[in-house]
């Protein structure tokens, strides 16, 4: 028989309500592996903290995206937001299941092409596109979506100059209905700036207008606000063909598809109010289906979803360093990573499981970082069960954002492993040494050596 | 102006000629010409009366095409071959000539006009009204002199062969080692009112030369009728001395290949009928002797028609009519069956109605035609799909409501254009592990398609419909959602095929036109086929390059220059035609070849070849003979070549002999797409062909083919036969 694990005493208030003779309980249960790997000989083997990415997970939640738009519509693309988890290995599974590469930046445009992208794959998104970087797409044929006036005329200079023809399409902003508008990036719909922009493209012959690409929000909790922009970016396209007939060959929906995290702020969890991929694709497709293209003219629906897609494939492995009490009486317990590794604390409720077996008892606790800064905060209140110093927990849904937002602050960063589809263990980054932290520093030679 | 007229004649006599054989053969036509002029006289007077009726009905103004191919004038040519025969050549001689010849070529317009209505030919009927008219009404005209010359035949070879024919013709008879053969020979000869064994022999050479199934078919007919007359201990004098044994082999080639597809069964229904015509021989012989007029060809045109009509009664519920009639005469036994064997092995499908999947992306065949739930008895020809995951689930956990289900709320795509007949829309989603019996078929709509084709999809979300009763829908058009009403344990989709517009309708066995079934790592194509339980299925995708790439605007032209590998340059033009028939072709003005093609929207197809082999269209006919109009990556399209213009050589005359009772030739083609420069904005695309003559598996001739499609048209194609290449490249008009 296994030894059962000491739990400190607890005290807790007695809250008026019906009686339950087992208590409130928590909603966690222990969480010990992940797929077929146990959490302890994980950390064990790689250290902690570490972050471990579930190739699985991937392959099926895109899978699930994939099937929700296909089945309710004949032409689906699905381009990887590199900037979600632009980690090489991460990359190239979403590659191998046929998707495309989005990218915001000349160095995630070279990420694409050293990932094996072909050029004319790679969608070239964001308000900063230096000449070098745009020369390098026109050439690859890739994708380039307009975002201001200014690039607009910067890349018809660059085509005359190339005297080669630019693959472009619009960014449109626009009022789904949802606020604040993001209307920073791209040509505003109503006040006419899209058509306008529209109208300058189709009347030069250096740019080919390929498609129109919109990006109307991020953790988009209304799948309606999709009908909209469907609507609108169709309305465009339907436009071009009646004025300059000619077809547009996609309609880029963008990203912004809540995962299953819980927002800060937010009543409900996120789990319980993150429409489905079915919600967000019905919307999108039935607007594009009933705006008036004939059947062999429908648009290619692009779709640059990130967040949900990789979320929910990436774990977080920490170990408790201390458990504390508070000047006001409220536990506290400081963990080996904190807002530098998960940057996304910042905006989620982020669920943390305990790794091993705990009982059914639990106490609001602040959790804590490591760093010795007021603002690492992992979470403000979260009820646990009481851990001691050395238990291991998970942190769920952290797929997204953490492993291209992280810092290498006060500490250095975890590694990231990868499980295979066999459960087998592959490291895609390994635990920051002295090294590459201090291998692009110099140091004047008059700062060497000091007397102390 | 001269020159056309010339040639209308050259034509019309032509097939005035080969007609009598059921031919259009030129080469056959000169023989026969050659073999009637073994008597000089009769050969005259015979393309004399040809010529006038030509010649009479152009001045009237019939049809230029039933006069060019000689419909209108064989019947008077036989008159004027008979009246030849009996009566001296003087004035009044020519006179009857003209008024027989004339009489014929009414007799046959009107009767052209009469029995196409019962679809059937009009044979030598007109001759033998316009002959005995003339026969009997020459008795009362003392200036018509009888001839001789039918009687003393050796006579006659001396004046058309001097002494040297008489000779062959006297070894010929003596050497003869059958008495049966020199009947058969003289009967052969008595067609064109030659009896003699040269003209015979003539007519059985060029009999061989037009078709080797009509060539063995006369003689089945012939022996068949012998060996009838010997059984019944029939008179031989009759077949011996007047030659009416022409009736068994005109009977024979009609029924056994002419008007029928040749087959084993034609040819016994040639065997069963030779007898028959021997009955109505002697019949006919007796009933005519009262008036001492001769029988000519009567037996085999009452036997044919009879036999024809009998046969076009048939019930066609039964799905192999056999013998089967020809549908399209190509005026030759071998094309007949060439082309129906060809129309039975790829385009058999093309009366159906096209009705393809009625969804987006992959679904999966929950049960099939037949199927082990519900799909029985007269609901037996329906689909129920369902989309599935990987692990071939169709919910997500935990599965206890209908939207839990991947199917649940997906849209339904209307089948193929038509008018919404019914729809039925109240019937609430039933919760999982419910099912609704008394609303069998939950909301349901009805599409009609064509007068008795009408599609229904069932159990559909309620308060979806995109569309109400009286609308026209589009192939594809968003009609409504998957629901779960009715009798429905999980969401799917209910399809089927009726003849009828009711909900609840029987169900109609139908093909789905065009669709993909997903195989373990590639898919398949699937064309006028019926999706299986259990497969995984989806629509195929039109490419638009592809389409306009090969959709030939009539009217239009395509200008190719053509290179060969020992250095020779060509320009070539075709231009796209349609025929009175609404048949596309493309028409090289080079050559003069012509090219059949189709174009279902999903596939581009070849139908039929005619002209010059060596030809560029010919390469493309072959090369291009089908390709499929959406790009997928390693998808095979495989099909059949028309045997007849894909096998010249000896191996194809032994085949032609065979044919009725076996193929041993195969022909194949295999086309793959092996390139596109980007798959989903494509403006390039590369199709590799292949077009193979096999002999039991082995390859007896091959050709190579690669068809390039850039910018919405034709850009390059390349032949490639035995290390010869010949490369054609689209060029604009000079």
């Amino acid at each position: 028989m296994k030894k059962c694990q000491y739990e400190r005493p607890l005290i807790q208030r007695l809250n008026v309500g019906l009686m339950n003779k087992f208590g409130t309980r928590t909603e966690y249960v222990p969480f010990t592996h992940i797929d077929g790997n146990s959490i302890k000989a994980l950390l064990a083997a790689y250290g902690s903290p570490l972050f471990v990415i579930s190739e699985a997970t991937i392959r099926q939640t895109l899978r699930d995206a994939q099937r929700a738009f296909r089945t309710r519509y004949p032409k689906v693309q699905f381009a990887w937001s590199y900037k979600t988890n632009y980690l090489n290995a991460v990359c190239c599974v979403f590659h191998q299941e046929g998707s495309w590469a989005e990218v915001v930046s000349g160095f995630e445009y070279q990420k694409a092409l050293k990932n094996g992208v072909p050029g004319n794959k790679i969608i070239f998104n964001g308000p900063d596109k230096t000449v070098g970087e745009l020369e390098l797409a026109i050439k690859n044929s890739s994708l380039i979506h307009i975002d201001h006036l200014d690039e607009l005329y910067m890349l018809k200079e660059l085509c005359m100059k190339l005297e080669l023809k630019a693959r472009v399409a619009v960014r449109v902003n626009m009022d789904t209905g949802v606020y604040p508008i993001w209307d920073r990036f791209g040509f505003n719909y109503e006040n006419g700036q899209a058509w306008d922009a529209i109208n300058k493209i189709m009347l030069s012959d250096m740019m080919d207008l390929c498609g129109l690409h919109c990006h109307i929000g991020t953790f988009m909790l209304t799948p309606s606000a999709y009908a909209v922009a469907a609507y609108k970016m169709a309305d465009l396209a339907l436009g071009v063909r009646q004025k300059f007939n000619r077809s547009i060959q996609y309609i880029d929906m963008g990203g912004g598809f809540a995962s299953k995290n819980t927002l800060k702020g937010s009543y409900l969890p996120g789990v319980d109010v993150s429409p489905s991929f079915d919600q967000y694709a019905e919307a999108i497709t039935t607007a594009i289906l009933n705006a008036g293209f004939g059947e062999s003219e429908l648009p290619m629906i692009v779709l640059e979803t990130g967040r949900a897609l990789v979320d929910e494939a990436g774990f977080l492995l920490g170990t408790v360093i201390a458990n504390k009490r508070l000047g006001d009486g409220r536990r506290a317990t400081v963990l080996d990573f904190g807002v530098n590794v998960l940057f996304t604390s910042f905006w989620y409720d982020h669920k943390i499981s305990p790794a091993q077996d705990f009982s059914r008892y639990t106490e609001d606790t602040v959790i804590f970082g490591p760093l010795c800064m007021n603002i690492d905060v992992v979470r403000e209140n979260v009820p646990l069960p009481p851990l001691n110093r050395g238990d291991h927990v998970v942190v769920h849904t952290v797929g997204a954002y953490n492993l291209t937002q992280w810092m290498q602050f006060i500490s250095l960063r975890p590694a990231v492993v990868m499980i295979d589809m066999n459960d087998q263990l592959h490291i895609i980054r390994e635990r920051e040494t002295m090294s590459s932290v201090e291998k692009d520093e110099r140091l004047p030679d008059y700062l060497t050596g000091f007397k102390l | 102006m001269i020159a056309e007229k010339l040639k209308f004649y050259r034509d019309g006599l032509a097939g005035s000629y080969a007609q009598v054989f059921f031919s259009n053969d030129r080469r056959f036509a000169f023989l026969l010409i050659l073999s009637s002029f073994v008597d000089p006289c009769t050969g005259f007077s015979g393309l004399l009366s040809a010529l006038l009726a030509l010649m009479v009905a152009r001045w009237f103004g019939f049809s230029p095409a039933l006069i060019r191919d000689g419909t209108y004038s064989y019947n008077s040519l036989l008159v004027g071959l008979a009246i030849g025969l009996y009566f001296k050549m003087n004035g009044p001689f020519f006179l009857i000539l003209v008024l027989g010849s004339t009489l014929t070529l009414f007799l046959s317009v009107f009767m052209v006009a009469q029995l196409e209505k019962c679809r059937l030919p009009i044979l030598s009927l007109p001759f033998l009204m316009g002959t005995w008219a003339v026969l009997l009404s020459t008795r009362s005209y003392g200036s018509m002199g009888l001839s001789e010359r039918g009687v003393y035949a050796i006579n006659e070879l001396w004046r058309f062969g001097g002494e040297g024919l008489v000779a062959f013709y006297d070894k010929l008879s003596h050497w003869t080692i059958l008495p049966a053969v020199a009947i058969y020979l003289k009967s052969l000869g008595a067609i064109l009112f030659q009896y003699n064994e040269v003209s015979g022999l003539l007519i059985a050479a060029g009999l061989l030369l037009y078709s080797r199934i009509a060539f063995s078919l006369a003689l089945v007919g012939f022996l068949t009728g012998l060996l009838f007359y010997y059984l019944v201990a029939g008179n031989f004098t009759e077949l011996q001395y007047s030659y009416i044994g022409f009736n068994f082999i005109l009977s024979a080639i009609a029924l056994g290949g002419f008007f029928v597809i040749p087959s084993r069964r034609s040819y016994l229904l040639v065997i069963l009928t030779t007898p028959l015509i021997g009955l109505i021989m002697s019949a006919s012989g007796r009933l005519l002797w009262t008036y001492q007029l001769p029988l000519y060809s009567l037996p085999f045109n009452l036997i044919v028609l009879l036999t024809l009509y009998v046969l076009s009664q048939r019930s066609k519920t039964s799905k192999t009519l056999q013998p089967e009639l020809v549908e399209v005469q190509q005026f030759s036994p071998e094309k007949n069956f060439y082309r129906h064997h060809n129309q039975k092995q790829r385009l058999s499908n093309d009366s159906y109605f096209h009705i393809h999947l009625p969804f987006f992306g992959a679904w999966y065949v929950s049960q099939g035609h037949d199927g082990n739930v519900t799909h029985c008895d007269d609901w037996r020809f329906a689909w129920d799909f369902v989309v599935t995951d990987e692990m071939r689930k169709t919910a997500r956990p935990p599965g206890t409501s209908p939207s839990h289900f991947f199917s649940y709320n997906l849209p339904i795509l209307a089948p193929a254009a038509g008018q919404v007949i019914e729809i039925i829309d109240d019937v609430p989603d039933n919760d999982i592990g419910m099912v609704s019996l008394a609303e069998n078929w939950g909301n349901t709509i009805v599409i009609k398609h064509l007068d008795h084709l009408y599609s229904k999809l069932s159990h559909i979300r309620k308060g979806s419909f995109q569309v109400k009763p009286g609308d026209y829908v589009r192939k594809g058009d968003f009609i409504a959602s998957c629901g779960n009403s009715g009798r429905s344990t999980e969401p799917h989709i209910h399809f089927q095929l009726q003849a009828t517009p009711f909900v609840g309708s029987r169900t109609l066995q139908y093909p789905i036109s065009y669709y993909l079934a997903a195989e373990k790592q590639s898919c398949r194509l699937r064309a006028f086929s019926y999706p299986r339980q259990g497969e995984t299925i989806s629509r195929l995708a039109v490419t638009p390059l592809l389409r306009q790439a090969l959709c030939f605007i009539p009217g239009s032209t395509l200008h190719f220059e053509v290179t060969t590998t020992n250095g020779g340059s060509q320009r070539v033009l075709w231009e796209v035609l349609v025929d009175a028939f609404n048949q596309s072709y493309l028409f090289c003005h080079n050559t003069g070849s012509v090219a059949y093609f189709r174009n279902n929207e999903t596939l581009h197809y070849f139908t039929d070849f005619f002209g010059d082999y060596n030809s560029l269209l010919y390469y493309f006919y072959l090369g291009a003979h089908s390709v499929l109009l959406g790009y997928y990556q390693d998808l095979e399209l495989t099909d059949h070549l028309p045997l007849d213009n894909f096998y010249p050589g000896s191996l194809k005359l032994l085949q032609d002999f065979l044919c009725p009772f076996h193929v041993f030739l195969e022909t194949s083609f295999r086309a793959v797409f092996t390139q596109i420069d980007d798959p989903d904005n494509p403006r390039s695309i590369t199709v590799a062909s292949e077009s193979r003559a096999l002999v039991a598996n082995s390859i007896k001739g091959s050709m190579d083919f690669l068809l390039v499609f850039t910018d919405n048209r034709i850009h390059e194609f390349t032949v490639t036969e035995k290390g010869r290449t010949i490369m054609a490249r689209r060029v604009e008009p000079s």
